[in-house]
């Protein structure tokens, strides 16, 4: 098979197909800034030029078939009056929660380019895309509209608000999918390919499949369909133990499914490998920061052996990946994709 | 039996149920303790295996904790000082960066539920409010880890609270731990998987 462009491989992938090799995404987004010798400060997060600079040097050290811009959850929390805590090796996390204490959603205002992140993250974008995007992916992610939720007003109140007033956490919901669509709309405007949707709260592990279906899905699925509307690619994140909701999951809309799928990748594609690009699945900590080159290595190739057969799977870290995951790790994830060709013996 | 009917009403998060069967056990006589031990508590066990089988989830947990705490506030009026004298008493939080309190909050309850103080620290504790807790006496420290820096953090925790020379046991959890790295890594006295699993280890270290 001819030999296929990043952009080429990760489609081909995407529309279900075998590409000319194993396409490889090893998520580099707060990690990359070790490779330009730079902390996650505000300062740093806030300037496109040195984050786009973090995510070039990744990319030509380490290579791989797309770039991530910015730093993922968040944003848009931050962006709707939340304050955050800024860490020098994680992302920023959200302080105080701006719907905690007085739950009026005319406190939120809307999403626009001067806020919080919002600019830098999109002109990281239009940075990566001016570079990169002819041949690779330049992907972002934003947060889903029920974690979203839940960082402007806490899983208590959330919780509380969907049993004694679900009229309330309807519009909170529908407030939060108005304003995801609105960042949606500047990152595609800066040149976004592929949106990675994040709902770590969407997990089996925090909530029932009733409750995602009933509160997630629908916000989720406007957002993708917008995506799609675009002409972009919206790819969905959970969490760890997802296998109740893997069916839920393609009605979402979404063309791909990332996240670190739980309880296994082979019985994920099993049930619905046939029906969505599966993205995944070399657990970022016990296997990447905590193991060795030939952990990865091995767990590389058993997530190929799994989920790579007739196309359809990227390989990738299934979250985001830490500060101190050892160069040589990265390193033998994306060469074992890259010695990966199709089709598979 | 009462006591039974009370956990039962727990276990099915039936929150105006619980409250009245508790009322009606004050109102009966029946011995403070008894209704804490073998029925509230009883109850949020029963709450704590749904969980582990995926019956229930983290807005269940938050529920019965609500209901539990409500409870609870009626009856504890009633216990002598002696009476209410706890196994242990420490604190718990997450480490400096973390703040997905979920696991958390669900141990902190179970651990109230049996019988240990537990204070809640809250999330991105800070190093010093973990060591004016063991300089303060705590019996034990949970640092909850959910990040591979939250890993480091907890490390430099543990550090500094041996080089102070604190005794205060130390357990830990979060997705970011395993047994084996909490005790390499991060040098704990113990690990514990789930809120069962820290209740069980826990009763280990500080038996009635």
């Amino acid at each position: 098979m001819a030999k296929m462009s990043s952009l080429e491989r990760v489609a081909t992938a995407i529309q279900l197909k075998e590409p000319d090799r194993v396409p490889v995404i090893p998520v580099l987004m707060i990690r990359a800034l070790r490779e330009i010798g730079v902390k996650a400060t505000q300062q740093v997060l806030k300037d496109p030029d040195i984050m786009a600079q973090a995510k070039i040097a990744a990319f030509k050290k380490y290579g791989g078939d797309a770039l991530v811009a910015g730093t993922g959850l968040n944003v848009e929390a931050e962006a709707l009056g939340c304050t955050m805590e800024y860490q020098e090796e994680e992302i920023p996390i959200v302080q105080d929660r701006i719907l905690e204490q007085n739950p009026s959603l005319d406190r939120l205002g809307e999403i626009d380019i001067h806020k919080g992140r919002v600019k830098a993250v999109a002109k990281e974008v239009e940075i990566l895309n001016g570079e990169y995007g002819s041949n690779a992916v330049v992907g972002v992610c934003i947060s889903g509209p029920f974690t979203t939720s839940m960082e402007l007003r806490g899983l208590s109140g959330a919780v509380a608000d969907m049993e004694n007033n679900p009229g309330y956490f309807k519009s909170l919901m529908e407030k939060s999918t108005r304003e995801i669509i609105r960042y949606v709309d500047i990152l595609i405007d800066h040149g976004a390919l592929a949106l990675d949707m994040l709902e770590p709260l969407c997990s089996c592990d925090v909530i029932s499949p009733d409750m995602y279906r009933k509160w997630a899905l629908p916000y989720q699925n406007t957002v993708m369909e917008h995506i799609k509307s675009k002409g972009r690619v919206p790819i969905i994140h959970v969490c760890t133990y997802t296998q109740p909701i893997w069916n839920t999951l393609i009605e979402s809309g979404a063309l791909a499914f990332h996240g670190d799928i739980q309880p296994s990748l082979k019985k994920c594609n099993e049930d619905i490998g046939k029906k969505i690009c599966l993205i995944g699945n070399v657990h970022p900590i016990d296997v990447l920061l905590y193991g060795s080159a030939e952990d990865v290595r091995q767990t590389s190739e058993e997530c190929i052996k799994s989920a790579g057969p007739g196309g359809g799977f990227v390989l990738a870290a299934g979250c985001d990946t830490g500060f101190d995951v050892p160069d040589e790790n990265f390193h033998a994830m994306v060469e074992t994709a890259q010695r990966t060709n199709y089709p598979l013996n | 039996m009462l006591l039974d009917d009370i956990a039962q009403a727990l276990a099915e998060l039936k929150k105006p149920e619980t409250a009245s069967l508790t009322d009606q056990a004050i109102d009966e006589g029946l011995i403070p303790t008894d209704i804490i031990l073998k029925g509230l508590c009883a109850g949020m066990d029963k709450v704590g295996e749904r969980y582990e089988k995926k019956e229930y989830f983290v807005p269940d947990m938050l529920k019965a904790s609500q209901i539990f705490n409500e409870a609870m506030s009626k009856v504890r009026p009633l216990i002598a000082d002696q009476e209410s004298k706890p196994r242990a008493t420490g604190v718990i939080g997450l480490v400096k960066g973390n703040t997905q309190d979920n696991g958390k909050n669900i141990v902190q309850v179970m651990l109230e539920a049996n019988g240990f103080k537990a204070e809640d620290l809250g999330k991105s504790v800070a190093q010093d409010k973990f060591l004016q807790a063991a300089s303060g006496g705590a019996d034990f420290i949970g640092l909850s880890i959910m990040t591979s820096a939250g890993v480091k953090e907890a490390k430099k925790v543990v550090a500094a609270l041996q080089q102070d020379g604190f005794r205060a046991r130390l357990i830990v959890g979060g997705a970011a731990v395993d047994a084996k790295k909490a005790e390499e890594i991060i040098g704990a006295d113990g690990y514990a998987n789930d809120a069962g699993e820290a209740v069980l280890i826990m009763k280990q270290w500080f038996p009635n």
